[in-house]
């Protein structure tokens, strides 16, 4: 029970875009079609959740018993770098054509600076093992949530008539704007 | 085969590429991808490299008749990038969680004195590559039918 509501809270409660506006540069970059914005956020999803896992891992055993918490900004930082480093290693040389046609996404990762949210909640809240990385997996569903949702409606705005001076930008971030409202109805709700 | 042209391509059109059919193979056209101009002003280059591997080719099946030196527009696939992407990253994903989870909840105790959690990560490691081995060869299977995310979708005019 536990861990459903932490994956609730992380999806709709607390979503990392909407509701504490992380992430948001791979938010409005890459969500013009669903495709790639679909893409994004499993991306997004897959390194979060291993983010998370590392960084537990790194924080309780090597970081807290050695009094080097100060440090966990930093040590953070490198472990999400080099995992995104050594996850694109591994899938260009398990499939070259994936890697290809998907593999710009995860350079991208690593300036998402939600993953490294994810990083540093999950040690505020002193989730366990397992808590954490249900908590890292439902922040990356709860991103791909956002961005798809963004996506499809961006792609309907290509059709609509949107007044000349609110096309583009404005009308993008008026749409996040009022997505972000739509989601402060689920606060309460855990 | 009737040739699918439009001349009422917008070359800012989001999602979308243009390249230049170089050869055609059989049922395959042989395409040179344009680079981006937006990569110029993109600041992530540094870590995409648009141009590090020179010019880019695809060889995608003709569905619209085009020659050689044509200029034609590519279209991505919703669908084929989803698949894509599951199989990228969600697929080895679910392989580390189950492993990870079912290790974690059923063995108390780990060789080589490894704590609950190491244990438990390792495990999920391990399933991780057995995921992405299903991955390759799924992968392996597509390369073969030159399965690609874009698609022709149609020949600009000349004049364009």
């Amino acid at each position: 029970m536990e861990l459903f509501v932490i994956f609730l809270s992380a999806v709709f409660v607390n979503n990392y875009v909407l509701s504490k506006f992380l992430g948001i540069c791979p938010f409005v970059g890459v969500s013009k079609k669903l495709g790639p914005s679909l893409s994004m956020g499993m991306a997004t999803t897959f390194v979060m959740t291993m983010a998370a896992a590392v960084s537990w891992l790194i924080y309780y055993n090597i970081l807290l018993p050695n009094n080097l918490t100060f440090l966990k900004i930093v040590s953070f930082i490198l472990v999400i770098a080099s995992l995104v480093q050594f996850v694109e290693m591994f899938i260009k040389k398990i499939s070259k054509p994936l890697y290809n046609a998907l593999g710009i996404y995860l350079p991208l990762i690593t300036t998402n600076c939600a993953i490294m949210g994810v990083a540093l909640f999950l040690v505020d809240k002193q989730y366990n093992f397992v808590e954490s990385i249900i908590f890292g997996f439902s922040a990356g569903v709860g991103f791909t949530l956002a961005i798809v949702i963004m996506a499809g409606i961006r792609e309907k705005l290509e059709l609509a008539d949107v007044p000349e001076y609110f096309k583009g930008a404005p009308i993008t971030m008026i749409v996040a704007g009022c997505l972000a409202l739509a989601f402060m109805g689920f606060a309460g709700m855990i | 085969m009737k040739n699918k042209i439009d001349n009422k391509y917008n070359e800012s059109e989001e999602g979308f590429e243009v390249g230049v059919v170089e050869k055609i193979e059989g049922v395959y056209a042989l395409v040179r991808l344009q680079e981006h101009e937006a990569c110029e002003h993109c600041h992530a280059k540094i870590i995409c490299k648009p141009n590090q591997s020179g010019q880019r080719q695809v060889k995608l099946k003709n569905t619209v008749g085009a020659a050689p030196g044509d200029k034609v527009v590519l279209a991505s696939s919703d669908l084929k990038h989803v698949t894509l992407s599951f199989m990228q990253y969600g697929f080895p994903l679910l392989g580390f969680l189950a492993g990870l989870i079912i290790s974690y909840q059923t063995i108390d105790k780990f060789p080589l004195g490894l704590s609950q959690q190491f244990g438990s990560f390792f495990v999920g490691l391990i399933f991780l590559g057995l995921f992405s081995l299903g991955t390759y060869i799924w992968s392996k299977k597509m390369n073969k039918n030159n399965f690609s995310v874009l698609q022709i979708s149609k020949i600009i005019k000349p004049d364009h």
